[in-house]
């Protein structure tokens, strides 16, 4: 080899080294990126492949309904499918839409124009039960596809729809039972971490993870379902003979305070929620709509005026048909004039002239209306008898209704004497039915609820103990007092559409004007009535509010809340089996 | 003694030399590359084996769900059958007369 080839050689050989050298630093960045730089990203991509992580569903406790001495379902849980469709995937459409046609009986051209939409996902439908998505899975056919759909299902249909409420798409309880306890039914859902093969499916290793979903808590109700299918049918013939706007009814057991129906007229169906137009339907009237109760409310003034001994059954006013507060007149409905009255007369005839003296005389004044004459009444009727707070009973939207404080401006005289009378005080029907209840009861003042057993997720059940709120909110004997007063209602009153023969029943009507909008005074021939009252009065079983909300008919709540009573009251005495007297 | 036992005595050896195993270095290859072979088969089968579990696995958690989604599609028609609705508007119910009149037998 000459001087210059082992130049050149040398030289070649040098370039070598220097592309060498430069190939592997480039291999050497790269490494670095891949390694260093993009570790994460490529490590979570390898798990990725290889691992798949799935959350487990809980399943939403079950809620259950009174049916005797048994129990039966309200609110279940089915896995439904969904069907859809990758159109992209899809090579014949046509073919493909016919096939599905004819497993699940839908229009063929309904799928057609889906599986021409562009896009890769579009639903053909929904809520498939278990036999169609069989029939479909075994067309195999390319581009169609089935998910589960988990969905909430009431097999009782309209029966207690509002204290349910129902469960929207997202799975989150609404309104009723089911937004109340919302939490508690949902559950906790689990995880499971796992390896997986080529695809997709979970192989068994050490290192997988799982932790098990906790179900939902369930429930069952102090509903019971006869009385509340009879409270629902007699609740819409009354409304529908009186063609009025609503109605509610709520039926109290008094001696725990166990509801055993809560209806509203009209309702809806939960299963097909999403096509009520109407949100208001989904309310639960019962506890959700505060209103003036009217006459109904002078039970609980007469209350006042007996446990503090400033009357007595037999105590006279002189009736003059109105009276006189601060420069305004009150009068009897209908204006009204009986001259001497006792107190039972005073309910018997639901004089407001005679609710008003009750006030003076809680004052100390049968003259005038003073502030200890307002405190009284305030302590009875919201600290002894629980108005203006919230029941507390499972439900959503509960509201607590209010009553002015006699030290404020607007508790003034005016107001005063019209809380006597229910006017000026807002209330909810199940504050109305749970005071009464003490009164039913000899003066054992017990929270509302729905709830007789919980089902713990293991499957265990509990039953929920009665909760006593205040054990003397009147002695026995004022409660016995009230209850004759009650009873002269239906006797000659009033309430005499609820007669039974061989029952006492005891009860008061209230007829209230409903306010305007713009707070000035009351509407035109607008009116809500309602009945209140319980049976036998001598040991009751039950304690019954209907009311009724603008009829179109003419006539106090005797002709359009007391009939319902009585149709009710009748059935519910057979139903217990109890003996006439 | 006889002369038979006096012959055996004759015969006896005396200096025993203990049995030696030695493997040269091939030998040992091939016995590690064995034993190697050997474990790594059941290691394999034994993988394969908890693989197969583990699609078994699968499979019965896939019927377990179509179970459970059965027996809730039955008891959901077995309630809707029994509901208040289903039951008024069966024929028999329609036949029914309302009470009017309820005597109580002491």
């Amino acid at each position: 080899m000459s001087y210059s080839e082992t130049v050149s050689f040398k030289r070649r050989l040098a370039w070598l080294a220097v592309a060498a050298a430069a190939l592997i630093l480039v291999v050497a960045w790269r490494l670095f990126t891949v390694q260093v730089l993009s570790h994460q990203r490529y490590l979570s991509q390898a798990a990725n492949a290889h691992s798949r992580k799935t959350t487990v569903a809980a399943s939403r406790g079950e809620i259950f309904i009174r049916d005797g001495d048994k129990k039966t379902p309200l609110a279940l849980n089915q896995t439904l499918k969904t069907l859809y469709a990758d159109p992209s995937q899809v090579k014949d459409k046509a073919a493909a839409a016919k096939a599905l046609a004819g497993v699940t009986g839908q229009p063929e051209a309904g799928y057609v124009k889906a599986l021409q939409k562009p896009g890769d996902y579009t639903v053909l439908g929904r809520s498939l039960n278990r036999e169609v998505a069989e029939r479909v899975m075994a067309l195999k056919l390319t581009g169609i596809g089935l998910s589960n759909q988990p969905q909430r299902v009431y097999p009782e249909g309209t029966l207690a729809a509002q204290v349910l409420g129902f469960v929207n798409a997202d799975g989150q309880g609404q309104y009723g039972l089911e937004g109340y306890l919302n939490q508690e039914l949902v559950g906790t859902p689990g995880l499971l971490r796992a390896k997986t093969d080529t695809r997709g499916n979970p192989i068994a290793t050490a290192d997988n993870f799982i932790k098990p979903a906790v179900n939902g808590t369930g429930y069952v109700l102090t509903l019971d379902r006869n009385i509340q299918a009879q409270a629902e049918k007699y609740l819409k013939e009354g409304v529908e003979r009186v063609r009025a706007k609503s109605g509610s009814v709520v039926i109290v057991d008094p001696s725990n305070g166990a509801v055993k129906a809560m209806a509203n007229f009209p309702t809806y169906d939960p299963n097909a929620y999403s096509q009520v137009r109407d949100y208001g339907l989904f309310s639960n009237a019962v506890v959700s709509d505060q209103f003036e109760p009217g006459s109904g409310f002078k039970i609980f003034t007469m209350a006042a005026g007996l446990a503090t001994g400033k009357v007595k059954p037999d105590t006279t006013f002189e009736d003059t048909g109105s009276v006189e507060v601060d420069g305004r007149t009150i009068r009897n409905a209908a204006n009204h004039r009986y001259g001497r009255q006792n107190m039972t007369d005073v309910i018997q005839k639901s004089l407001n002239t005679g609710v008003v003296f009750i006030l003076k005389s809680l004052g100390g004044d049968p003259a005038n209306i003073n502030l200890t004459g307002k405190r009284v009444l305030h302590e009875y009727i919201t600290k002894r008898f629980g108005f203006g707070l919230a029941t507390g009973i499972e439900q959503a939207g509960e509201v607590a209704g209010a009553v002015n404080r006699p030290t404020n401006a607007n508790g003034n005289n005016v107001n005063y004497a019209n809380i006597t009378f229910g006017q000026g005080v807002s209330v909810s029907m199940i504050q109305m039915a749970t005071a009464t209840a003490a009164i039913a009861n000899g003066g054992k003042l017990y929270q509302p609820h729905l709830i007789d057993e919980v089902i713990t997720p293991d499957g265990t059940s509990k039953p929920v103990t009665p909760k006593l709120v205040n054990g003397n909110v009147v002695t026995p004997e004022v409660a016995r007092q009230l209850t004759d007063m009650m009873v002269q209602v239906v006797e000659k009153g009033s309430g005499y559409q609820t007669r039974i023969p061989g029952y006492k029943v005891a009860g008061k009507t209230g007829t209230a004007q409903i306010p305007r909008a713009d707070g000035k005074g009351y509407e035109d021939k607008k009116n809500i009535g309602s009945f209140v009252g319980f049976a036998p009065a001598e040991n009751p079983r039950f304690v019954m509010m209907v009311r009724i909300n603008e009829p179109q008919t003419s006539g106090f709540a005797e002709s359009t809340t007391v009939p319902v009573f009585g149709d009710i009251a009748r059935w519910l005495l057979h139903y217990y089996k109890v003996e006439p007297q | 003694m006889s002369s038979a036992t006096y012959a055996v005595r004759r015969n006896q050896n005396l200096y025993r030399r203990s049995a030696q195993l030695e493997l040269g270095p091939v030998s040992v290859s091939f016995v590690m590359i064995a034993i190697i072979s050997v474990l790594a088969l059941l290691y394999l089968t034994q993988i394969t084996k908890t693989s197969v579990y583990g699609y078994r696995l699968s499979e019965l958690a896939d019927k377990q769900a179509k179970l459970t989604a059965a027996n809730q599609e039955m008891q959901v028609e077995a309630a809707r059958l029994r509901s208040i609705q289903q039951i008024k508007s069966a024929p028999a119910v329609a036949q029914l007369v309302p009470e009017t009149q309820v005597h109580y037998v002491r």
